[in-house]
């Protein structure tokens, strides 16, 4: 009973206390805070990776980082936000370490993504991808298109177009200032949009 | 109105952000140019594959808190190898340090007399010449001989050894 009576207790302390006994090496205090922000550092890295073992090991390493480098925090914003800046540079290290492919081919495509961009072509409509299973194909392609861009151009299309967060949003996740990610953006876009300009002649061409 | 303008406008923002001003003005063109209507497909189809992307998420799985915990503990558990170094040098240092404390208590403590001079020592030392000619293991014992004696004893020693 009064092991639940102190689960209870650590669930509903405040933040900033949390931290503060974690800081001193309190070992239960730092579970408590994997338990309450690992839904928040997973959701952030499944943004950049779909393995679901990268992702998990991308997660361990923010929290190990977080715990070495508790006594950084200050408790100006949120601790949230805090792991979510470290997630969003550790992700971002990662895109840069891994090898870029080389640019999306139609003749690479498989049949459900090339069906899926034909009806891009006959309908004109950004609604088809609401369909669960039309949604897995996009993604798919989504997922082929950026792994031929860069760590930075597939940090900010993912934040800013994928996600919707504002410009403001992506300078503090990212460390950037607000121009960066306005240039990066306005750029990014563009080499996404010829890519897919690309695939959908070569469908085009295929017809 | 130009192409680049067009082009601009989408490259600007996610079509999905476009206001509906810019998005009639975008397709009013569009309609009568193949180069921006290429564009705007691209455009569109990319902000479609970006938010499908977007929509997948992955959430922890139970066992994940207690993977982050025994990583935390096995990385205390190990310390740097700069660290360990440090540490062992340093246990090596006050152990050489203890034996030369130790050393120096003991010849402290051990040899008073050392600072006495060596010429004092020696006129304190019983040396006897017959000691150092004879080096008889029983001359020591006997009582000291004269400078006569021990004369006689030496050339008598070399008369016998001529016969």
């Amino acid at each position: 009973m009064a092991g639940a009576g102190l689960a209870i207790g650590i669930e509903q302390e405040p933040e900033l206390e949390l931290v503060g006994r974690a800081r001193e090496g309190d070992e239960e205090a730092f579970e408590e805070i994997v338990r309450r922000y690992s839904p928040r550092v997973f959701y952030t890295a499944s943004k950049f990776f779909r393995q679901r073992a990268q992702v998990e090991d991308i997660a361990q390493d923010v929290f190990l980082k977080a715990f070495t480098e508790l006594k950084k925090f200050e408790g100006r914003g949120s601790f949230e936000g805090w792991l979510t800046r470290i997630t969003t540079n550790r992700c971002l290290n990662e895109l840069r370490s891994a090898k870029r492919r080389p640019e999306a081919a139609v003749s690479n495509l498989s049949e459900e993504q090339s069906d899926w961009l034909d009806a891009q072509l006959a309908t004109k409509s950004a609604d088809l991808h609401k369909a669960s299973e039309q949604s897995r194909v996009a993604a798919d392609l989504a997922e082929r298109v950026l792994a031929t861009m860069s760590a930075d151009d597939r940090l900010v299309l993912t934040l800013l177009d994928g996600e919707g967060l504002s410009v403001k949003e992506v300078a503090e996740h990212a460390g950037w200032s607000q121009a960066k990610v306005k240039v990066q953006a306005f750029r990014a876009r563009r080499r996404m949009r010829k890519a897919v300009e690309a695939l959908l002649e070569g469908r085009n061409g295929h017809k | 109105m130009s192409n680049q303008h067009i082009i601009d406008l989408l490259d600007n923002s996610a079509v999905t952000r476009l206001s509906q001003g810019e998005l009639f003005e975008i397709e009013a063109h569009a309609r009568d140019c193949d180069m921006c209507c290429r564009a705007l497909e691209a455009a569109r189809a990319s902000a479609a594959m970006l938010e499908a992307r977007a929509a997948e998420t992955l959430e922890p799985q139970p066992f994940f808190k207690t993977r982050v915990m025994a990583a935390i503990r096995e990385s205390r558990a190990e310390q740097p190898a700069f660290l360990r170094l440090w540490r062992s040098a340093g246990a090596l240092f006050a152990a050489m340090l203890m034996v030369v404390v130790l050393l120096s208590t003991l010849s402290l403590f051990t040899n008073p007399q050392q600072d006495e001079p060596f010429e004092s020592n020696i006129a304190q030392s019983e040396i006897y010449p017959e000691n150092i000619v004879f080096d008889d293991e029983g001359a020591a014992d006997d009582e000291p001989l004269s400078y006569a004696q021990v004369l006689d004893l030496v050339f008598d020693s070399e008369d016998s050894d001529g016969e």
